[in-house]
């Protein structure tokens, strides 16, 4: 008897850390039909980038469910020093970091190599993000030495497991070439297992993870482009994690269901109307004046949601570092509006045509705006197509008015640079998204990227925010933040308040009660 | 005549079909006999009743869309007129065969033809596939199809007319029938063709004894196979008697036209006469005889209704100008002879 | 045979050359960029135009056709320019489900279509013949977004008897065949609904011919006079229109997939349109092409085993 529980402690001894560290498959269920590039450099739709945390760390990171730069912490670098000029960054390496399968230990090597092909736009969707590093080198196995061309607001940043800051397996995308995309290797607490095409991505724990082994055993990611039949496959269990819609009566009809969270976060996405300023009647600022004051941002939140959105108050969204309300934002005001119409020389009004593409959110989205500008006397001539043809037609100035709506790296600059700085007018080589063809921001944005004083960075910003939302290069309409929704049974480890990897991250800390 | 049943006797016949919502007779009171080894020839213009005779005695005139209303079909003395579908099916095929007047159509396109006739035999005989096909195979032969033993395995489309028609007599005949019906059997075919399947028919009825209902609007077939004629108008018979009869003195005006559109070999100048006018419609047939309307002979007492009166022994005719017997007169008369 | 089977396989390979040729043209023709597809909207027009070149977008036309058609013909079809995973591989993971979604529709469509047509061209303008009528219009107005839904709302949420997301383990049997159970109902029923009216106006047309008569006057009975005679000809126009709905089946599939979550052709196709992976399409039209020729030479050879009078020499 005696005997026999020795025995049995014995094997519980054995098994049981193993079992309670490695409980069940996480089930996510995603809008999107296939997953595309893996390599996560290359990972630029939702659908890729959800789980790029997953499987990869960066240097520095936001802690799980944060987008607060102020709050970036290490994560595979323990510690780094900054010269007095801001220039020459440091850092030094957490040791005994494995990659997954036989990839061996992450060294310096690893982090030089992942930086280098980051900004390298052969091999990188992010390059223009790390332009301002002048030299990547390791020091030693333990310590990598970053120096910048000029300053940057905010090197760490750029450095986050974030885009171009993921930090690959040098061995692992040399000797798999193309086959890279398809099998990544990272350090994260996950491990690509397999991809099914049109079917799911699986994960599995990583035992070895440097924070410890997951809670959780495996994450199946299943691809599910139908919004009706996912949140039937979440109304039935078959998903733990559902991505939800931004929208009201969709949050209000999930959370009504038993053991369901619906988690509402960080980043919004902000939509702007970026107005042609050289193309006619556009030109006219009293035109954009009109437009501006004919939107009616608090109508938007209600057709949208209150939970789920929120006014628009600049050309930036709010939260990101450098945002300011305070730039004279034009008001609704439906009379004006009439008024400086006739003032421009259209007393009864004008008729645009505006090419806008058949997505349903977007184009639902649109529709209002139509009807609201209408009452002004203003009506838009849709030219609904196809998403990819709108994509390619509004970068050809085909339309003079775009609606965007975009979320960026959290910080004034990558959006004020990408939609309002000359050098990304559309048109032209150096091309980002800046539709409104406005440049008149240029230097504000320019010396505040390379300002060193936070305070002079500030005033900059908000300086440039001010000259664009008068000039009215673009009209901000509302914000809408991200959904997901969850099962009671799934617990993130932390509090999900936001994700710039766009849904939530599973650390090994997350678990499955 | 008490001697044994004839092989079929049909007796006022009456089959109507529905048109438009209403019934229409088709066949109006038709009736005759056929003993064994005997051939009647039903004559007459399409149109004139002589299928729906031969289906309605096959009982395959069928709601929806026809019925037969009225008068009886004796089957070797047997009562068959509204018999249940299922016993109809054993008699058909069985005690009595029909053949067609299209052989292009009239066969199964995708069931070889050794199939199509063992497919009978198997039915009411109870024969097994491998002997019905033996069956067949020398029913081939009897109707002279050479090779026999290999046509069995070919398909309908692989034989000329002629051969189909012999395939369809072959089918028909499989279980020894006592009453055959041929339906314009050799119309389709070219006059060779015709004489020797009409020869082969004859061969046959003589060989198995069979009593054999002959129709056609070709009175030049009749002369070479028939023993008796029924003349049929409008769906009723209008004259009827021994082929020799017939043709030396043909009573009704009807019969006398039809004659008188068969083009004659002997005649190096003759003036072919089509018979002008057409069949009243079932919709609208006259009380009175329904051929007066084309009549080169129409006179008073046309308008009242007809009786088959006789012309000569075993020839009648419904023509009160060959006949002098009005409808009153020969009613009692008229029972008699239907009797 | 055999002869027959190569010649038409030959045959084909010109109407292959011109949907390659109407393919490769239209997907130039149709605005989008792959490249900003792949890099996202944050790259610069300069990043664009450098992934341009690489994927040889840049190339003269003439060009890319011809490095497009000469490994097509060598059985190269490349990668997918989105994913960079080899086209065969892509199509050959998804292919299993598309044909047993394909498979169980066409059984699901004929098992039940073809006896309804019978009955309702039996019981011609009887009760039984309008409701199947009714039936099979209504079967053939619905698309399967909404009865798909339902299908998964009552069988999946309320019986539980099927789940939601039918992505099955193509190793195992039971679970395949678990999972197409409801994406079959849904696609089927609407192939079932053309194949009933189809197999009704061949039944009605095969009833009325000649031979039907000749059979009754041998005194077949009845029952089998519909089955074997009436069926065996009015199965040949059936068979036409199945081998027609099959190709038809294969690609258009795609709601159907969607709805019901599994991965299949029709799906990779809109898929692939959306992201412009002319790669992709390309690949995908080919071997499109190619199922459809099969489909086609299989429906002519049952034609040629069902009708003695089709010739194929």
């Amino acid at each position: 008897m005696k005997l026999r529980a020795g025995v049995l402690a014995a094997a519980f001894a054995m098994v049981a850390p193993a079992a309670m560290a490695q409980q069940g498959t996480l089930r996510v269920g995603m809008a999107a039909q296939d997953m595309g590039r893996l390599d996560p450099h290359f990972a630029v739709s939702t659908i890729d980038r959800v789980p790029m945390p997953w499987v990869f760390n960066g240097l520095v990171r936001f802690p799980p469910g944060s987008i607060d730069a102020a709050a970036i912490e290490p994560d595979l670098a323990e510690r780094w020093e900054t010269s007095a000029d801001g220039r020459t960054w440091t850092f030094h390496l957490r040791r005994g970091v494995r990659f997954h399968g036989n990839y061996g230990e992450l060294t310096a090597d690893d982090v030089v190599f992942s930086l280098r092909k980051a900004a390298n736009a052969q091999t990188s969707a992010f390059s223009a993000d790390l332009r301002a590093i002048e030299t990547v080198e390791a020091v030693d196995p333990y310590t990598v030495r970053i120096v910048l061309k000029e300053n940057v607001p905010n090197l760490l940043g750029i450095l986050t497991n974030y885009a171009g800051g993921f930090i690959v397996s040098r061995r692992a995308v040399e000797e798999r070439g193309d086959g890279f995309n398809r099998a990544p290797i990272g350090t994260g607490p996950f491990a690509l297992e397999r991809v099914t095409p049109n079917q799911s991505a699986e994960f599995v724990a990583n035992p070895a993870y440097f924070r410890g082994a997951p809670q959780i055993a495996r994450i199946s990611y299943r691809f599910i482009p139908s919004d009706a039949s996912r949140d039937l496959a979440f109304q039935n269990r078959e998903l733990d994690l559902n991505y939800g819609r931004s929208d009201q009566t969709w949050v209000n009809r999930v959370r009504q269901q038993q053991g369901v969270t619906v988690d509402v976060f960080e980043p919004a996405e902000l939509a702007i109307i970026n107005v042609n300023v050289t193309q006619p009647p556009f030109n006219d600022i009293r035109v954009r004046q009109a437009l501006a004051m004919a939107v009616n941002r608090a109508e938007m939140v209600r057709w949208r949601g209150q939970d789920t959105s929120r006014e628009g108050q600049s050309l930036v969204p709010r939260g990101y570092l450098g945002f300011t309300a305070d730039n004279g934002l034009l008001p609704h005001d439906l009379n004006r509006a009439r008024a400086l119409l006739a003032e421009a020389g259209y007393p009864n009004g004008l008729t645009v045509r505006v090419v806008h593409t058949q997505l349903p959110e977007m184009l639902a989205a649109m529709q209002v705006i139509q009807q609201q500008l209408r009452r002004a006397g203003i009506t838009l001539d849709l030219q609904v197509v196809e998403h990819a043809t709108f994509h390619q037609q509004i970068r050809q100035n085909l339309s003079p008015l775009v609606y965007y709506s975009a979320a960026r790296f959290p910080i004034a600059d990558i959006y004020l640079t990408q939609f309002y700085h000359s050098r990304s007018i559309v048109g032209t080589p150096t091309a980002v998204t800046n539709f409104s063809h406005c440049g008149m921001a240029d230097a504000e944005i320019d010396a505040a990227r390379v300002s060193t004083d936070r305070a002079e960075q500030l005033r900059l910003w908000a300086a440039a925010q001010r000259k664009l939302v008068e000039n009215v290069c673009g009209i901000p309409l509302i914000e809408t933040l991200l959904v997901f929704a969850r099962r009671d049974n799934v617990d993130y480890g932390y509090q999900l308040r936001g994700s710039l990897s766009l849904g939530p991250q599973i650390t090994e800390a997350s678990r499955l009660r | 005549m008490m001697t044994a049943p004839a092989a079929l006797a049909v007796e006022d016949l009456r089959t109507e079909f529905r048109i438009a919502g209403t019934w229409r007779s088709a066949v109006r009171g038709v009736s005759f006999g056929l003993a064994r080894n005997e051939t009647l020839a039903l004559v007459g213009e399409s149109g004139c009743g002589k299928s729906v005779t031969a289906l309605s005695i096959m009982g395959l005139v069928q709601p929806p869309l026809g019925r037969v209303a009225g008068g009886r079909i004796l089957l070797e003395g047997q009562e068959v007129a509204g018999l249940p579908e299922k016993q109809w099916e054993k008699l058909r095929g069985d005690r009595i065969g029909m053949i067609f007047q299209e052989p292009m159509t009239s066969l199964n396109p995708v069931m070889t033809v050794g199939d199509q006739v063992a497919e009978a035999l198997v039915i009411h005989k109870g024969l097994s596939r491998a002997a019905a096909l033996e069956k067949a195979r020398a029913l081939f032969e009897e109707v002279k199809i050479p090779s026999a033993a290999t046509r069995l395995r070919e398909y309908p489309h692989q034989f000329s007319g002629g051969m189909r028609q012999r395939v369809m007599i072959a089918m028909a005949l499989a279980c020894e029938p006592a009453v055959l019906l041929a339906d314009e059997p050799t119309t389709a075919l070219d006059v060779t063709i015709q004489a020797q399947v009409l020869g082969l028919l004859a061969d046959l009825r003589e060989r198995h004894g069979m009593a054999v209902l002959f129709i056609t609007h070709n009175l030049g077939v009749v002369a070479q196979i028939a023993d008796r004629v029924a003349v049929m108008y409008a769906g009723q018979i209008v004259e009827e008697g021994p082929v020799a009869n017939i043709f030396a003195a043909p009573a009704h005006p009807y019969t006398r036209a039809l004659f008188a559109a068969i083009p004659r070999l002997d005649q190096p100048h003759q003036a072919l006469s089509a018979i002008p006018g057409r069949v009243p419609p079932l919709d609208a047939m006259p009380v009175g005889c329904a051929f007066a309307s084309r009549c080169p002979e129409k006179r008073a007492g046309c308008e009242a209704p007809q009786v088959l009166a006789h012309v000569g022994a075993a020839h009648r005719a419904r023509c009160h100008v060959a006949t002098g017997a009005t409808a009153f007169e020969a009613a009692g008369a008229a029972v008699q002879d239907t009797r | 045979m055999i002869w027959f089977v190569a010649k038409r396989l030959l045959a084909a390979v010109p109407t292959l050359l011109a949907v390659l040729t109407v393919v490769f043209i239209i997907v130039r023709i149709v605005p989008g960029d792959p490249a900003l597809v792949i890099l996202g909207d944050q790259a610069t027009a300069e990043a664009a135009a450098a992934l341009r070149t690489r994927l040889g977008l840049d190339q003269p036309m003439w060009v890319q056709y011809w490095t497009f058609v000469s490994n097509a013909l060598t059985g190269n079809f490349g990668a997918s320019l989105v994913t960079g995973r080899p086209i065969l591989e892509e199509v050959g993971a998804v292919l299993p489900h598309t044909i047993d979604l394909t498979l169980a529709s066409m059984v699901l469509g004929v098992v039940v279509g073809v006896p309804v047509g019978i009955w309702a061209a039996l019981h011609r303008n009887g009760a039984i013949d309008v409701a199947a009528r009714l039936l099979s219009l209504l079967g053939l107005s619905f698309p399967v977004f909404v009865s798909g839904i339902y299908l998964l709302l009552l069988f999946g949420l309320y019986w539980r008897l099927f789940p939601v997301i039918g992505n099955a383990d193509l190793s195992d049997f039971g679970d395949r065949l678990h999972k197409v159970v409801l994406p079959a109902v849904a696609l089927g029923l609407t192939m079932a609904a053309y194949i009933t009216r189809v197999t009704r106006s061949a039944m009605l047309h095969s009833l009325g011919e000649d031979y039907i008569r000749t059979a009754r006057a041998k005194g077949v009975p009845w029952r089998r006079v519909v089955w074997v005679h009436g069926l065996r000809n009015a199965s040949l126009p059936v068979v036409t229109v199945v081998g027609l709905y099959v190709g038809i089946l294969i690609g258009n599939s795609v709601l159907t997939e969607i709805v019901f979550n599994r991965p299949g052709l029709g799906k990779i196709i809109v898929g692939a349109l959306n992201q412009r992976d002319y790669a992709m399409l390309q690949g995908l039209m080919v071997i499109y092409c190619f199922l459809i020729v099969v489909v086609n030479l299989v429906t002519d050879l049952l034609y040629g085993v069902m009708d003695p009078r089709v010739k194929q020499a």
